[in-house]
């Protein structure tokens, strides 16, 4: 239940809108416990126990006072169930904006299904506790005491009578209460599962079927499935057997009324009136007494469901900036250092990057060239701060990177990765995406061409405004590398990164490519990773990575003097781009 | 950027509107969906049956303790007969002894019967939708099929759990309250029934604002989603773009139209709920005054009166219950309509009736004049022809989107061509069953999709037929074991969705020993080694070279090695095969492949 406190900052900006709403209930309940008076009062004057008045006027003013109560009743829900989908508004978009705050380890180490689930049920069931819970817990808290102060004034041995089989109440409650929430949290997880699964199975749907595993996937599923009814099964047994409990608990209560009045009308110590109006009274309390058993369910949910909003609002990025970030100015010229660099990623054995000393002057380049698993992404991955370093071994423009505002670093760094994303936007709105200011037509073909993308694009029905994605066009793997470069070149940040970002585009095109960024690259510091000799040939200075540590360095004329592994990957990548070649126009 | 920013959010607006007119257009009184559902309910109709009865029963046995207390005022309060009163006590507490248990009793049993035939819908789509042909996919995203297999579904349950059963309880509900308000005073219960237009009215007007804000609601809750969806997977993206606060305004802004849809919903409540009470204080106020009337005239008793007063006040709960079922019937015909549309859409590609015999890869594969395209007359292969012989290695060159990565797709059948023929061993790809077809063939893709779960149940992928040992055995000539050994747990490791951990490289070598594992008759290799290092790439080539002896393979390639080993080398260009033949034939005939070869060549030898 402590989780649901985190609420409490949601719920202060509306705190007024609460006032109203919880005043709206209080109203409403203060009219509509006056009908079973009204009732129980015209009961005595039709039996003849109380003094005659007009049959009609009493049903007039009965009406009159249910429908005041229900003018009430309008408001409090109005206020009340609108302030909770405001508050569900206000917390959906922190959701979003700390998603938007979380770095690549999280999304590494958390599915995207799993998000998902959290932006929409696990929202969903905290709306619910901040409205209609809210809502009900209101009702339940007023109409108690003023229907029982009727009650105990109309006759108080009988109310007593009638109230102690509810005393047993708060014992289910709390046994049913745990329960409810551990099965209702349960059942969450256990359909977060099943859409995580499904959701996996339909992206990789292509290699299901080439491998002809369309029946094993089922079965798993099938599994899935079987586990998630387990699940709801539990939950179900639970709250059938809470809610009729809690009902059969209330009609002992009414029986024993039921009884006491019977006696005591023989005895000739209470009028028939008096009987229906507790009866009436008693039929009040009933169901805020099941809404209480409901009300804790939603709590229950909530509270599962804030645990696991925890897991987004719970998690700090692991780059956060310092105070002294805040006096940060952004270097004019940035050049990038590493000195005796040595980093482990968490609960690996051996360090992926050892003792690396590097150097890039502002409009210099420097290429990584390694093998899989070198330590090449990682240096990138560094420079990123997406995970955390040590001080004093890497400095951007002299300030070591922990003392950077991450906005700032950002800002700074323009990188086009491998894996590219496009969004479902037109290609002109991809290519503009990252852009620092507002960029015309031509800017945006200017981008296009020196990233070699231009031609594909004209080509296209609606050249730039072509839509990608669901509402639009796939892209070859190539072209999508493409416009993704064009989109960093668009964002004019002072450091360019190409992590082995050209590795679907031939080598023709990538030439062409490299040629238009000589222009760029010369008032910004480049770091060109990758796979290729090709694309880093005319750095100012190529390192080699093996295991993790600097293996060669130098120009291109140097390294193949050194006769090392570079040469060696020269000479075989020579051969074959002869033979890459042949692809090309 | 901004101008981006305003024509996105324009964009979505438009979105929204159009939505909100579609919404109003559409008719909702479409049942015909909703009843297919029986199908999924029919394999459990006994239990159902049974559920629906003792729902009848218990709300029947739920007016037992008013008509028990109005015999307790007339018959014994009346005479005095305390043990009467006594002994009818007895009867109501058994009365609710019974209620409790069989209330528990078929509120697990629905729930049960609901979740069972749920199970079997999602299954039934999962086979459906892995039925269909990439052409489906291509058009869908993954969200929105996702959003059907579990919000819809569940919405179905629940109709089924709290709608079906519960409309059955209240009719039942109703009607008993009629009947014992007929039985015990015609004359009252004819003047209580004059409040039933009203109430019918008030319900119509309720339902008609309803179903439209609901529709609208749902439409913008599936915009909101598949917004976070998108953007949760490219957050990466996002982020080194500085795209934060222009993606969060659009997101607000989707949002915002998913709250307003929302009040919309709660205005329609608020005004209707209350009115049904007042309505009930009017039925209160009729007895009090017809009744007052009857009583007088000595046409009524004490304990009519009061049951006409405890029923009347319920008479109305059954209608508020029914009316609050209408927004679960709403979406449930909304989430039905999507999901029997979903299932009604035939597969592009099915099997052949009778489906030719399917013996094991004899002689070759031929390609017969294919013409192929995504989008009707936009052609990415036109009329390609081409012959393969068994055991023949066959490199595919040619620049990006010539159409090499489809021409792979189709012999896989992915696709259907719409012109020509692609044959193997004689027989037309679209005779065969899928199944015998692609057992022949595996494919290692250019972007390699990993599953969560083990290494192991990476590369076997549920298969049965291959043991742990040919897992190993396959990642050892590939060249991956080396890297699965060194993981925390070797083959048991787990594999993040996606394969997040690994790197590109590993992934590819993963994939490489997948295809190997099926030990196919056909491999199909897209461009898979181009983001492998040429160390790595090496290990592989021998991997391969020992594997396609005796196999038919072919391989979309960048390689010289691989181009020279191969037996036959097809250059495609813009959809065409524009030559084919090995690398030393090519050569000679002095064509294209030549020229191409030598002014690269003339290009190297210059830098």
């Amino acid at each position: 239940m402590k989780s649901l406190l985190r609420l409490i900052p949601y719920m202060r900006p509306y705190r007024w809108r609460f006032l109203f709403g919880v005043l709206f209930v209080l109203l409403a309940n203060a009219l509509g416990v006056q009908i079973p008076a009204i009732a129980g009062l015209a009961i005595n004057v039709i039996t003849g126990s109380s003094a005659r008045t007009g049959l009609v006027s009493m049903m007039v003013f009965l009406v009159a006072v249910a429908g005041l109560a229900g003018c009430f009743r309008y408001l409090m829900r109005r206020v009340l169930i609108d302030t909770s989908r405001d508050i569900e508004f206000d917390f959906r978009n922190s959701a979003y904006r700390h998603l938007q705050k979380l770095d690549a380890s999280y999304y590494d180490g958390m599915s995207t299904g799993d998000v998902m689930s959290r932006m929409t049920n696990d929202i969903d069931a905290v709306r619910m506790v901040l409205g209609p819970a809210v809502m009900y817990t209101a009702n339940t808290i007023f109409v108690l005491p003023m229907v029982l102060g009727y009650m105990l004034v109309m006759d108080w041995q009988v109310t007593l009578a009638g109230l102690s089989p509810l005393l047993i109440m708060p014992v289910l409650v709390n046994r049913f209460g745990s329960d409810l929430h551990r099965h209702a949290r349960g059942q969450q997880d256990q359909l977060a599962q099943l859409t995580t699964y499904v959701q996996e199975s339909l992206a990789g749907i292509r290699v299901i079927k080439a491998y002809g595993q369309e029946e094993s996937g089922t079965a798993r599923f099938d599994g899935e499935n079987d586990r998630y009814i387990d699940q709801s099964m539990r939950l179900a047994l639970t709250q059938s057997l809470f809610f009729p409990l809690i009902r059969f608990v209330a009609g002992t209560g009414l029986l024993a009324i039921l009884y006491l009045g019977a006696r005591r009308i023989i005895a000739g110590n209470m009028d028939y009136g008096t009987l229906v109006s507790m009866v009436m009274y008693f039929g009040m309390l009933v169901w805020p007494l099941v809404a209480a058993g409901w009300v804790i369910n939603l709590f229950q949910r909530a509270s599962a469901a804030m645990d696991r909003m925890h897991g987004i609002f719970g998690v700090e990025s692991n780059v956060k900036d310092r105070p002294s970030a805040k006096a940060f100015v952004r270097p004019k010229t940035p050049d990038i250092e590493f000195r005796g660099l040595t980093f482990a990623y968490e609960g690996a054995a051996e360090p992926a990057l050892r003792d690396i000393d590097l150097k890039i002057p502002f409009g210099g380049s420097l290429g990584i060239v390694g093998r899989v698993g070198s330590g090449k992404s990682t240096i990138v991955h560094l420079l990123l701060r997406l995970y955390r370093v040590e001080d004093g071994t890497v400095f951007i423009g002299g300030t070591d990177i922990n003392d950077w505002p991450s906005a700032e670093l950002r800002r700074t760094l323009g990188i086009v990765f491998q894996e590219t994303f496009l969004f479902s936007e037109s290609i002109g709105e991809n290519i503009r995406f990252g852009a620092q200011r507002e960029l015309t037509d031509g800017e945006t073909a200017e981008l296009a061409r020196m990233a070699g993308v231009h031609d594909d694009i004209a080509g296209f029905p609606h050249q730039y405004g072509t839509m990608l994605g669901e509402r639009g066009i796939n892209l070859s793997g190539g072209q999508k590398q493409r416009v993704s470069l064009a989109r960093t070149l668009g964002r004019d940040a002072d450091v360019l990164i190409l992590d082995d970002s050209l590795s679907a585009v031939d080598t023709h095109t990538e030439e062409a490519i490299l040629g238009a960024l000589r222009g760029v690259m010369k008032d910004r510091t480049t770091l060109v990773i990758s796979h290729r000799i090709s694309t880093v040939a005319l750095c100012d200075e190529i390192v080699v990575l093996e295991d993790g540590a600097i293996a060669q360095r130098g120009t291109h004329g140097e390294l193949l003097e050194q006769k090392g592994l570079y040469a060696e990957l020269w000479e075989r990548q020579q051969l074959e781009e002869e033979v890459q070649s042949v692809e090309t126009r | 950027m901004k101008r981006d920013s305003e024509k996105r959010l324009r964009r979505e607006r438009a979105d929204a509107a159009r939505d909100h007119e579609e919404e109003l257009k559409e008719s909702f009184e479409d049942w015909t969906q909703v009843r297919r559902l029986w199908k999924y309910l029919r394999p459990r109709r006994g239990r159902i049956a049974v559920a629906i009865l003792l729902s009848v029963v218990l709300s029947l046995m739920m007016l037992a303790p008013a008509v028990l207390t109005k015999h307790v005022v007339d018959d014994y309060i009346a005479g005095g007969n305390m043990d009467g009163v006594l002994a009818m006590c007895g009867v109501v507490f058994l009365a609710m002894l019974a209620i409790l248990a069989v209330e528990a009793f078929t509120s697990y049993a629905i729930a049960r019967i609901g979740q069972e035939s749920m199970k079997d819908l999602r299954m039934d789509l999962f086979r459906h939708l892995c039925r269909h042909s990439l052409r489906f996919y291509d058009k869908r995203p993954v969200g929105w099929l996702v959003t059907r297999m579990t919000s819809d579904v569940n919405v179905l349950n629940e109709l089924f759990a709290q709608g079906v059963v519960g409309i059955f309880q209240q009719i039942f509900m109703l009607l008993g309250i009629v009947g014992v308000l007929f039985f015990y005073n015609p004359v009252l219960a004819a003047w209580s029934l004059v409040l039933v237009p009203m109430v019918l009215v008030l319900s119509r007007v309720f339902r008609n604002a309803i179903r439209v804000s609901y529709r609208l609601t749902r439409a913008r809750l599936s915009r909101l989603n598949t917004h976070v969806q998108e953007n949760v997977t490219g957050m990466r993206a996002v982020q080194a773009n500085t795209r934060e606060d222009a993606q969060f305004s659009r997101f607000e802004l989707l949002n915002d139209l998913h709250r307003e849809a929302h009040f919309r919903t709660v205005f329609a409540y608020s005004v209707y709920f209350p009115m049904i009470e007042l309505i009930a204080a009017i039925g209160i106020g009729l007895v009090i005054w017809k009744g007052g009337e009857q009583y007088l005239a000595d046409r009524m008793t004490v304990g009519e009166l009061i049951l006409f007063v405890s029923l009347l006040e319920r008479f109305f709960q059954p209608i508020k219950d029914l009316s609050e079922k209408f927004n679960l019937v709403q979406s449930a015909i909304a989430a039905s309509e999507r999901l029997f549309k979903l299932v009604d859409e035939e597969p592009a590609i099915t099997d052949p009736e009778t489906p030719a015999a399917a013996p094991a890869f004899a002689h070759s594969i031929e390609f017969d004049d294919v013409w192929f395209a995504y989008n009707e007359e936009d052609w990415v292969l036109k009329g390609v022809s081409f012959r393969i012989e068994k055991g023949q290695n066959v490199a595919i060159v040619g620049p990006t989107g010539s159409g090499k990565t489809t021409l792979m797709s189709l012999l896989c059948r992915f696709y259907d061509i719409q012109k020509g023929r692609i044959l193997i061993d004689g027989v037309d790809i679209r005779e065969m069953r899928q199944a015998d077809l692609r057992g022949k063939i595996a494919i290692v893709l250019q972007d390699v999709f990993l599953f969560r779960g083990s290494v192991e149940e990476n590369i076997r992928l549920g298969e049965e037929g291959i043991s742990r040992a040919q897992v190993e055995a396959a990642a050892q000539a590939v060249n991956a074991a080396p890297f699965i050994e060194r993981l925390p747990k070797g083959y048991e490791s787990g594999v993040m969705e996606r394969g997040a951990t690994l790197s590109v490289g590993q992934k590819q070598l993963l994939a490489f020993a997948r295809a190997l594992a099926f030990e196919p008759e056909i491999l199909i290799l897209d461009e898979a080694t181009s983001n492998i290092d040429t160390e790595t790439e090496q290990l592989i080539q021998q991997a391969l070279d020992r594997l396609t002896v005796g196999r038919t393979a072919l391989v979309i390639a960048h390689r010289l090695s691989t181009i020279q080993k191969s037996d036959k080398i097809l250059v495609l260009r813009d959809g065409r095969l524009a030559e084919e033949g090995t690398h030393q034939e090519l050569l000679a005939m002095n064509g294209l492949y030549r020229r191409l070869y030598e002014l690269q060549y003339r290009e190297e030898s210059l830098t």
